[in-house]
């Protein structure tokens, strides 16, 4: 007999008894192991996605609204010895035949055979025309198989940015028949994105060439895809540089013989500052600005629609202007006659303002040389090629009835050539726009040579000038992936309870298997054993339950996450968003959530059985009523007194001190009532233990019964106490959060309506006259907002997002509108939006939803984002203020002057939120829709969108909730044993009972009422601490925090209780119904 | 007469089976008002079993027990609790207190099966009894902090609360050193005499037997 087979003859002579708390040991293996394992799984997953996403692409070049030359691809990768291939993105969208499906938010993909050494899949190669592949989850939503054919319509891609002046909008989008050549699956790039998020775009390749000459491109791209893996960015960078040409600027050059100059254009019709300055070491350049006049003007007469251009003449002042004899003749007008020049300014979203600028003629010349340069006129698409002024597409209004014949006859003798010229310095004055400041350099021929043009250009300009990113793709995406959500964490956070429920429920299964053999105890005191040597040998028999517990519990926890995993992937779908979860399992989680839960065990085993043997030595001196220390009671006194008061106080003072309801400190209030209550029971029961009784009643013997043993009364209350205040807290916040939508304070900002489109909105929404034109009569108020491509910084991205998409958004319009959980301090709660446009020192202040600066992000209020601009330049975004949860979620916002300046050719608004009279708010979307359909216009309410969020937080709330409800049958669990054992030890109570002529009845209920009062102080206390948590819930107008739900959660609760202790009461006085074996 | 036990039949386990062991056998006896009897017997012979039959705790197989001309082996069980309650008391071998009560609550407890409260008749009985056993003094305290013999002192109190017709005391010196149970003794018969209740005791006293009106022995299932 060796000490190991007491411990093995132990272990199989209880079996059962130890089987129970080996199961209770596996629930919590299976829990918290569970969760480690989901914790691993995802961020395996998002790491995976990574690779499905991007293929085998490291590092990509990108650019917003700039297109370069695609064989800058053969180029780079000749000089860096790796694969690049050239892509063109668009977005557009997909609707089948007849138009019974569409689906916005296309991702066009544009590639050449290149595409196929990075995408680790040969279907790519040789696409021609029409034929395109699509991904699966395209080809489900449309209904498409291989052969057939939908229409695919695209966002126009323009090399001149689409806002600036006299770029005709006419055409925002083309259209083609596409046929499927092939249906993508994860396996073939089904999924790519170049985007940190794990929701797949919808797909769609096309070739390279098919979508240049779509948008009238010759040989262009936006992207560059590379797979550098040895490379990191700035190597790749420098690389560019030595490869980009002015072409990749949109630069061209053009020989005037005529005049004995080389002129620098830019398909994007304005030329920066930083362009004339790569070139000024030509020696002699002179840079030119052209411009579109509505009129000139002298004494009633009127010349419409003329260019007017800038001329290097040292002796024009600003005031002056040189006219030519056409127009002279035209007006009247001689040298010295005042000329009014009208033109208009245009800003934001092509608003247009006419304004004069008066001129006196210092000179009149005829049209020839100089004077007669037609050059001078931009390349203006719709304008340069136009047969009459009739055709003019000029992006601006254009009167015809203004145009005489006269003015056809000069454009067809003379197209654009100007009619007259200003200074430079005025004309940068009065026409230089975020978009450049001129519209051609002119070089004198003999100065100017290839070579050197091209040099000047290469030593000054680089890749960032040009807005053109590299950026390491795979390594942000990994990056992005193991700092997303945790979700270990996060299940370890939302199972915590069952967690604790199951550990209890093992602490009351082993306390009960030692209860049963406390005379053992007593037999190995006799023989000899030492308390130690007792305590060692329970203790081992204990870990022994444990380790084979914990070991079934693995298997439990493999269970356990594929069940969760199953959830995730169909009913909680929206915390995830992702059809690619796959399991990881690490020895090392195994091992982590095994020997946590065996020590957590053997920790409460020993704590068990030092109570134990403390009570027993108790007994043994008659000292039932052991008081714990002073020190303990004086502690217990004074944590209830402080909790309950800071849990009131913090209440009181949100409700009638705070400007804004703080959700959280509620929760933080709740958790102190629960605390303080649950405190208070302990005191009431202690005292009921000490009471005086004259008056001797059922109820005064319940008192007493029920503090008899106040470990486990207080047990049961705890649980219950516990699981009511987390489910009904989980449970009414679900509810709570679709609140309010209508109110200007709400998440919404009182806008009805939220609309995205998949290609921009170039006009303002606000402009009747616009509208009209458009057949819209209904009146509504709209927001827009310009873009900036970034990561999804929403919940709905389990990846951490660095770079959020950024919106340029107009102050004015929020004035008094959502609500901010944060800001800095410095700033008055109602002038938060005002000061997004007040000054920083270098820095630009933005405002997110506090959500995503604290989740999405990470970050804190006063932190800051760094973005480069369009310039290249280094952006700084400071976080001012965090909205509270809102439809800009994911966004992060800044003015619209501000991103105006720093991104100057971002074109139109692709996000709009519209407010509409309630009358007229069907009409509204109606016309919206009808209109803008080709945009691809989406619209939804904008509560909606709010509940898209919101289902994300609802759907980790019902994770929450079915844990939480987990935890609560393993609560019951733990009530039935605590029950069980307790008649077990009242046998012969009962037994007294019956024989003092207490009916089987009286006793019944008098059990009944005992339990379910320790039951109801359990919900009670649960439901006053869930009360006070959900308080600004409850008292927020328009709630729909159901009483209704609450009233059936807590009748669930009370009648699961009542039913299990009735049973088991009832079960125990039959089983008892010889009680003369008790006496016997 | 204030019981009667006629033909009374009891046995344990399967009559079909070998098993089947016959504990008492056409046993019959009579108990007069006031009077006090004792019940000797070997270990096994079926004593306890015929005090559970008389307490109602248990049912004879056979026969009849009359308690003041009422039948009462045929009431149901609620009738039955209701009989113990204010018919009989019972003293057993433990004092069988309950020990989250205190004494006070304890002597009062029976009369909580026929009253919401105990009320101020019941209170003013229970302290006459408490003084009169000597423990008035003690009747906050709670069992744990009382000596065996106050305890199964408290146990008489107890029996006599309802003012039954009958008390039935299971060996209830068995647990006493010489001294308490001498006492018990004393009080026992002095109770039975001053409040005029009959008293069945069982037990393997002879010193305590002998201070009854009658002492019988119970051998092979009979009482002789």
């Amino acid at each position: 007999m060796t000490r190991l087979n007491l411990i093995f003859n132990n272990f199989t002579y209880y079996i059962k008894a130890n089987i129970l708390t080996a199961l209770g040991v596996a629930i919590s293996t299976a829990v918290l192991t569970g969760g480690l394992i989901i914790g691993d799984s995802v961020t395996y997953s998002l790491e995976q996605s990574v690779s499905f996403r991007l293929g085998k692409i490291t590092h990509i070049v990108t650019t917003v609204d700039r297109y370069f030359r695609s064989e800058l691809a053969q180029e780079l990768a000749a000089k860096g010895a790796f694969e690049v291939a050239p892509a063109l993105i668009l977005e557009g969208m997909a609707v089948t035949e007849g138009g019974g499906e569409r689906v916005n938010k296309v991702q066009f993909i544009a590639i050449d055979n290149q595409f196929d050494k990075i995408s680790k899949s040969k279907i790519f190669n040789d696409l021609n025309d029409n034929e395109v592949i699509i991904s699966l989850n395209l080809a489900e939503r449309l209904h498409l198989k291989q052969g057939d054919n939908f229409v695919a319509r695209i966002k126009k891609g323009s090399l001149m940015p689409m806002n600036a002046p006299f770029v005709s909008d006419a055409e925002t989008s083309v259209s083609f028949r596409a046929l499927v050549k092939e249906i993508a699956h994860s396996q073939n790039m089904a999924l790519f994105n170049l985007k940190n998020a794990q929701t797949p775009p919808y797909n769609l390749f096309l070739s390279l060439s098919r979508l240049n000459s779509l948008m009238k491109f010759k040989n262009k791209a936006n992207r560059l895809l590379i797979s550098a893996p040895a490379l990191n960015n700035k190597q790749i960078t420098n690389l560019l540089d030595s490869c980009i040409t002015p072409e990749d600027a949109g630069l061209k050059v053009k020989e005037l013989s005529e005049l004995k100059e080389t002129e620098i254009k830019s398909e994007r019709i304005f030329i920066d500052n930083q362009i004339i300055e790569a070139f000024k070491p030509f020696g002699q350049t002179h840079p030119v600005l052209t411009y579109f006049a509505n009129s000139m003007e002298y004494e009633g007469k009127s010349t419409p629609y003329s260019f007017i251009s800038t001329i290097d003449d040292n002796s024009l002042d600003d005031k002056s202007i040189i006219i030519n004899d056409w127009v002279s003749a035209d007006l009247a007008v001689e040298v010295g006659d005042s000329l009014l020049v009208k033109y208009y300014e245009i800003g934001p979203l092509r608003q247009l303002v006419e304004k004069g600028t008066k001129f006196m003629i210092q000179k009149i010349v005829p049209i020839a040389g100089r004077y007669g340069d037609s050059d001078l006129m931009p390349s203006l698409p719709g304008m340069s090629d136009a047969g009459h002024c009739r055709d003019w597409e000029a992006g601006v209004p254009i009167k015809l009835g203004s145009i005489r014949p006269k003015d056809e006859a000069y454009w067809n003798k003379f197209k654009g050539t100007p009619k007259a010229f200003i200074s430079l310095k005025k004309a940068r004055q009065i026409w230089g726009n975020r978009f450049g400041t001129y519209t051609a350099i002119r070089i004198s021929e003999n100065i100017f040579t290839e070579k050197k043009y091209k040099a000047l250009f290469t030593s000054s300009i680089k890749s960032l000038n040009l807005g053109i990113l590299v950026t390491s793709v795979r390594k942000d995406g990994l990056n992005a992936a193991r700092n997303g959500v945790d979700f270990s964490q996060l299940f370890l956070g939302l199972s915590f309870f069952l967690l604790v429920a199951a550990l209890i429920l093992t602490a009351l299964l082993f306390l009960l298997n030692l209860d049963n053999r406390k005379s053992e105890l007593g037999t190995l005191l006799m023989l000899g054993f030492t308390r130690n040597q007792i305590r060692r040998l329970f203790l081992s028999e204990g870990a022994l339950i444990a380790l084979i517990g914990g070991l079934f519990g693995l298997g439990l926890a493999l269970i356990y996450t594929k069940l969760i995993f199953l959830a995730l992937n169909t009913l909680w779908w929206s915390a995830v968003r992702t059809s690619v979860l796959m399991i990881d399992i690490k020895v090392t989680t195994l091992l982590t959530g095994l020997i946590t839960t065996v020590c957590l065990t053997v920790m409460t085993i020993l704590y068990l059985l030092s109570r134990s043997f403390k009570r027993q030595a108790m007994e043994l001196q008659q000292n039932h009523d052991h008081e714990p220390k002073p020190f303990i009671t004086w502690t217990k006194k004074w944590g209830m007194v402080i909790a309950i008061s800071v849990s009131i106080g913090l209440a009181a003072f949100q409700l009638t001190g705070a400007d804004k309801l703080n959700p959280s400190l509620f929760f933080i209030s709740g958790g102190l009532m629960l605390l303080g209550l649950i405190l208070l029971a302990d005191y009431v029961l202690r005292q009921n233990r000490r009471m005086i009784i004259n008056e001797i009643s059922f109820d005064s013997i319940s008192k007493r019964n029920r503090s008899q043993n106040l470990g486990r009364s207080l047990t049961v209350i705890i649980l219950f106490a516990l699981s009511t205040f987390l489910v009904l807290s989980t449970g009414a916040n679900s509810e709570g959060l679709q609140t309010d939508v209508n109110e200007k304070g709400s998440g919404t900002g009182g806008f009805k309506y939220f609309a995205e489109t998949s290609v921009p909105v170039l006009f303002s929404l606000n402009d009747n006259a616009r509208l009209k034109n458009e057949g819209i009569t209904s009146r509504f108020t709209a927001a827009q907002f310009s873009r900036i491509d970034g990561d999804d910084a929403s919940c709905l991205n389990l990846n951490r997002a660095s770079n959020p998409a950024i919106l340029g958004a107009d102050p004015s319009f929020f004035v008094d509108r959502f609500s901010f959980d944060t800001k800095c301090p410095e700033i008055g709660l109602k002038e938060v939006w005002k000061a997004m446009d007040e000054p920083l020192n270098r820095v630009i202040p933005a405002i997110a939803d506090q959500t995503v600066i604290q989740w999405g992000l990470g970050k804190n209020i006063g932190d800051t984002l760094i973005y480069r601009n369009e310039l290249g330049d280094t952006l700084r975004l400071k976080l001012i203020a965090g909205l509270s949860p809102s439809v800009f979620q994911g966004y992060v916002l800044i003015s619209n002057n501000n991103f105006l300046k720093n991104f100057p050719t971002s074109s139109g608004s692709s996000l709009f939120l519209i407010d509409a009279p309630k009358e007229s708010q069907k009409t509204t979307m109606e016309e919206l829709k009808s209109v803008f359909r080709d945009y691809g216009w989406e619209m939804t309410t904008a509560g909606e969108r709010l509940n898209e969020f919101n289902s994300v937080a609802n759907t980790y709330l019902s994770i929450f909730l079915a844990l939480g409800v987990l935890g609560l049958i393993l609560g019951t669990i733990g009530l039935a044993v605590v029950l069980a054992r307790t008649l077990l030890e009242r046998t012969s109570e009962i037994a007294i009972l019956l024989a003092l002529g207490f009916t089987r009845r009286q006793v019944f209920r008098s059990l009944v009422w005992e339990y379910a009062v320790l039951l109801i102080w359990g919900v009670l206390i649960g439901f006053l601490s869930a009360v006070v948590a959900i308080l600004p819930n409850l008292i927020s107008s328009g709630s729909k925090a159901s009483f209704y739900t609450v009233l059936l959660i807590i009748t669930i609760i009370l009648c699961n209780g009542i039913i299990w202790i009735s049973l088991l009461s009832w079960g125990g006085i039959r089983k008892r119904s010889s009680i003369i074996n008790q006496f016997a | 007469m204030i019981l009667q036990l006629k033909n009374i039949f009891k046995g344990y386990g399967d009559p079909q089976k070998n098993n089947f062991r016959r504990v008492l056998e056409d046993l019959n006896l009579e108990v007069d008002t006031n009077q006090k009897i004792a019940i000797a017997g070997p270990s096994g012979s079926g004593k306890t079993t015929l005090l559970n039959l008389i307490g109602t705790l248990d049912q004879p197989d056979s026969g009849e027990i009359t308690f003041k001309g009422t039948k009462i082996t045929g009431y149901s069980q609620g009738q039955l609790a209701h009989f113990r309650n204010l018919e009989l008391g019972f003293i057993f071998q433990l004092h069988h207190l309950l020990p989250q009560f205190t004494i006070w609550e304890n002597v009062l407890l029976p009369v909580l099966p026929i009253k919401k409260i105990a009320g101020k008749a019941e209170k003013e009985w229970a302290e006459h009894l408490l003084r009169k056993v000597g423990i008035w003094e003690q009747r906050f305290q709670k069992p744990s902090e009382l000596s065996g013999g106050e305890c199964q002192r408290t146990a008489v109190v107890r029996a006599l609360i309802n003012k039954p017709q009958l008390i039935l005391a299971d060996e209830p010196t068995g647990a006493l050193d010489e001294q308490n149970a001498g006492h018990l003794a004393q009080l026992l018969n002095h109770i039975s005499g001053e409040e005029g209740v009959s008293l069945i005791i069982v037990t393997h006293s002879s010193e305590l037997a002998s201070q009854m009106d009658k002492v019988y022995h119970l051998k092979n299932g009979e009482l002789k």
